[in-house]
């Protein structure tokens, strides 16, 4: 397996897969334990995804999306200033691989099912998902778009808003 | 002595000739076709074929050129009739889009739109506001490379502005798919701008277009666009 495979696996996967790969298990880990660069590809979309189901966990279920997605960019601002990018740098490959030009995409699966207040969404599907087939959108300069699969397949959300590291 | 040697040519003499009749029954059969293009722009028809070219054929190899929508091969019969069922299946006209517009606003709205139900169902499983009402809809139709404007008043009296521009179609077997880059403005300002591609009879839902003006300020606008193709207009 080459980087470029790679690199589009990683963009697919999801935590546990990437957590095997670092470790040593599963499709990917034979490229990644020998391969640095793809190695903190992995780590860098596997730090991203903890960031974002943390921040959405710690703003709690009932709080409007977007408020949740805003902190979730000001952790990954606060954590690109004390990184001096470096994380962004890491995912530049990955960025030029996809023809998306948003960092994020996000999955929701399970959903709770009247989608009602105070009811907690259930965050299992959340995965960096930049090279679905067909999902293909840029993001206005400055913002992050994340993309949501609803439960009709024939309905997605994009979602965009500011802040985050993927400028 | 000399029959002996005289024996030698006379063999070199037929076997090279058995070669080269050989080599020339070998030798593909090539003719040579110039194709026009209708639809197809030169470099696009010329990647779609180049594989079904043999350059480098031991014995006669194939060529290609494209110029002015006029697509010229050398090849062997079998194979120009190939390439002629190939280009009778991909150059034909692209067919046109017609985009279904809703805008529509967030929160605080109790009531069921049924003109929204479909995208409403979606969003209540996906965001967390309380309601959604239906701000205004649009339909508008075009090609590849038309740029659409279509004003959407809204019942407060604010007309937002919608520019479309149909960047690419692509046809496959699954329906097709629309490359669209889509601003949504009002008072003078973007409220929404991207480009993205859809699939055809996908709706994508585009939020949020945030409202900062005066009385709207605070409120959440989404954007939903259905792209279907239709016949070339």
């Amino acid at each position: 397996m080459n980087c470029d495979r790679t690199l589009e696996m990683i963009a697919v996967a999801d935590p546990a897969m990437l957590e095997g790969a670092l470790s040593g298990n599963g499709e990917l880990a034979e490229h990644v334990v020998a391969c640095p660069a793809c190695a903190d590809v992995a780590r860098a979309v596997l730090a991203k995804q903890a960031s974002l189901a943390e921040q959405l966990e710690a703003v709690g279920p009932s709080a409007p999306l977007d408020r949740a997605l805003q902190a979730a960019g000001a952790e990954a601002e606060r954590r690109r200033v004390a990184g001096r990018g470096r994380h962004w740098r890491r995912l530049a490959p990955l960025a030029a691989a996809a023809t998306v030009a948003g960092l994020l995409a996000i999955r929701f699966v399970g959903i709770s099912p009247d989608g009602g207040p105070g009811e907690a969404f259930d965050r299992t599907g959340i995965m960096a998902n930049a090279l679905q087939p067909d999902m293909d959108v840029t993001a206005p300069e400055g913002t992050n778009v994340a993309v949501f699969r609803t439960p009709n397949p024939d309905i997605v959300v994009y979602w965009f808003y500011e802040g985050g590291e993927a400028r | 002595m000399i029959r002996r040697a005289n024996s030698w040519v006379i063999a070199v003499a037929v076997f090279t000739a058995v070669a080269s009749i050989a080599a020339c029954s070998d030798a593909p059969q090539l003719e040579t076709r110039t194709f026009e293009l209708m639809y197809l722009d030169d470099d696009v028809a010329s990647e779609l074929i180049a594989p079904y070219v043999y350059f480098d054929r031991d014995g006669g190899n194939g060529a290609m050129t494209v110029t002015e929508g006029k697509l010229t091969i050398r090849e062997t019969p079998d194979n120009l009739a190939r390439i002629e069922g190939v280009l009778a299946l991909f150059d034909e006209p692209k067919p046109g889009v017609r985009l279904t517009f809703q805008l529509i606003e967030a929160d605080g709205f109790t009531s069921q739109d049924p003109a929204i139900g479909e995208v409403e169902n979606a969003l209540r499983d996906v965001f967390r506001f309380e309601g959604y009402r239906l701000v205004g809809e649009a339909m508008v139709n075009g090609i590849e490379g038309s740029w659409l404007r279509q004003d959407i008043p809204s019942d407060g009296g604010v007309v937002f502005h919608l520019q479309t521009g149909i960047a690419n179609v692509r046809t496959d077997s699954e329906g097709g798919s629309v490359e669209l880059q889509v601003e949504l403005q009002a008072w003078g300002d973007a409220l929404l701008a991207t480009s993205l591609r859809v699939r055809a009879g996908q709706t994508a839902v585009l939020g949020s277009a945030a409202l900062r003006t005066g009385e709207t300020e605070g409120r959440t606008l989404i954007l939903a666009v259905r792209p279907e193709l239709t016949e070339t207009p």
